[in-house]
């Protein structure tokens, strides 16, 4: 059986060496979440310079998607920001 | 905390023979890397889990790096997954993530690679719109691409290179849609340096045989995002056509990478490769064995390498380059509707640019009342843009602002970060 992270409590399996980036679009999940001022969170640069894809790690708060490495375990969830200006 | 050690930021070419040369002249390093493993973005396959070579074999000098490296365990300590967050007034060096560390560097030298231009765009911002070179990260690192039908947009060499290289991975691109024509410049092309027109056969040669659709004068009007699918409108010349993609990858060039690099009284610090000056991965290396020979002198160490190789070969070769995929990015940008997002962290469009500059702008009004360069990704993808439309001379410096941490980090991040022990845990794949 495949390794898996968690996104949002759903077991996502990944493969050795992906970041969760990788993981969560082989599954699928593209949109990662909502920034504070409305934006979508989502890959863009993929090599952590635009701080676009940040997901919420259990414990250590907003991390970019595409530097995190996956490993058995490691809880993910969307960031939902406020959706509206001000 | 003082340091017997040099730091070096960034694992890709440049980084890495810089870190390899400084070893071999009696240095210890330690080499920070934000990313999991080494490579940078142009041999992220070093790192990748793709080992079935679909998403580009291994190339013969990023293994020659690779192995360089390894001869050098006991000199280099390697800090992946580990980022490099500052650099305060006494030369202390932050820093943060898996390896953290706070300590004070002998000299730094950054080799950050290059920073991919992405001009705004109508309905840019969204899932399934990227920038070339993250898929180009996606597909070196796993060896394919997750989505289909994906298109290629902008203007650069590198749609054709990673456009050829999924081709060859079995995924190639729907269409390259070019706004240069970079076909009508022979003679430009012909003055180009053997290895780079070798590369660029065998790019065209690949995508070629895929029968892989490239437009030229073609340029993305508009994004639209219907469900799982994106409609990609185009225009050439005033006639329009919408193309239907999983993917739009979009690239409008490269641009050398020097945000928040600091300048420093207490501790020599050079800049090499990409970051430096966009010269691509033939010129990295030369650059970090220069970069590595000035740190050197600098520190008043003897050096015992040979003199490097003179970079104005690979400079008039970007000219060259820069001529053949020219677009006005200036037209591009005065054409956009009012309402295209400029900054995607703080939400400002370019109407609110016109309304920021409509009196009397500063670069300073523009950061504290405009919010452009505020936001978590420091303008970095937006003030090249800003600053066009600003219609006034800002520069790029007063623009940014200059000032550490280069990335946001956490409290927590700083209190985890140790004082550098001797022999600190090497950690690397």
């Amino acid at each position: 059986m495949k390794p898996t992270i968690l996104w949002n409590g759903r077991e996502v399996p990944f493969a050795p060496g992906e970041t969760a980036a990788q993981a969560l679009a082989r599954a699928g999940i593209r949109h990662f979440g909502t920034s504070a001022t409305g934006q979508p969170y989502a890959v863009l640069c993929g090599i952590g310079q635009c701080q676009n894809c940040l997901v919420d790690v259990a414990g250590k708060g907003a991390q970019e998607a595409c530097l995190l490495p996956c490993s058995a375990g490691l809880a993910l969830t969307s960031i939902q920001g406020a959706g509206h200006e001000q | 905390m003082s340091s017997d050690k040099i730091l070096v930021v960034g694992a890709g070419p440049a980084g890495l023979r810089a870190a390899i040369t400084l070893a071999d002249n009696g240095q210890r390093v330690v080499v920070a890397e934000q990313a999991a493993g080494i490579g940078g973005a142009v041999y992220a396959m070093l790192r990748g889990v793709d080992r079935s070579g679909k998403g580009g074999a291994i190339p013969p000098e990023a293994q020659a790096l690779a192995s360089d490296l390894a001869a050098r365990r006991g000199m280099i300590d390697i800090r992946c997954s580990t980022s490099f967050a500052g650099l305060d007034y006494t030369g202390a060096a932050l820093l943060v993530g898996r390896n953290g560390a706070i300590f004070r560097p002998k000299a730094v030298i950054f080799a950050t690679g290059a920073r991919e231009l992405v001009r705004p765009r109508p309905g840019w911002i969204g899932p399934r719109v990227t920038t070339a070179g993250a898929l180009q990260v996606e597909l070196k690192t796993t060896g394919t691409v997750g989505q289909s039908r994906i298109v290629l947009a902008g203007s650069g060499p590198l749609l054709y290179a990673i456009g050829a290289q999924m081709a060859r991975a079995g995924r190639p691109p729907l269409a390259i849609l070019d706004e240069a024509f970079p076909f009508r410049h022979p003679f430009a092309a012909m003055g180009l340096p053997v290895a780079i027109l070798r590369e660029a056969a065998g790019y065209v040669a690949s995508l070629w045989l895929a029968r892989v659709r490239i437009l030229s004068g073609v340029t993305v009007e508009r994004i639209d995002h219907a469900g799982e699918a994106l409609e990609i409108r185009t225009s050439h010349k005033g006639r329009f056509q919408t193309i239907t993609a999983d993917r739009l990858a979009l690239h409008d060039g490269l641009a050398r990478n020097d945000y928040g690099i600091p300048e420093s009284a207490a501790v020599p610090i050079a800049l090499a490769g990409d970051c430096r000056e966009v010269l691509g991965r033939w010129a990295a290396e030369s650059d970090g064995r220069r970069a590595a020979r000035d740190i050197l002198g600098a520190l008043g160490s003897t050096r015992t390498d040979k003199p490097s190789a003179s970079l104005a070969g690979y400079a008039s070769a970007q000219k060259r380059l820069a001529v053949m995929f020219a677009s006005d990015q200036q037209d591009h940008l005065k054409a956009l509707p009012e309402d295209t997002v400029l900054c995607r962290c703080e939400n400002r469009t370019l109407g609110d640019l016109r309304c920021a500059t409509a009196d009397h702008a500063t670069p300073r009004s523009l950061r504290l009342n405009g919010r452009y360069g505020m936001g978590p990704c420091q303008g970095r993808f937006c003030l090249d843009w800003v600053e066009k439309l600003a219609g006034e001379p800002f520069g790029t410096q007063s623009t940014r602002g200059n000032r550490w941490p280069l990335r946001p980090i956490s409290v927590a991040d700083i209190l985890a970060a140790d004082p550098l022990s001797p022999n600190p845990p090497s950690n690397t794949k």
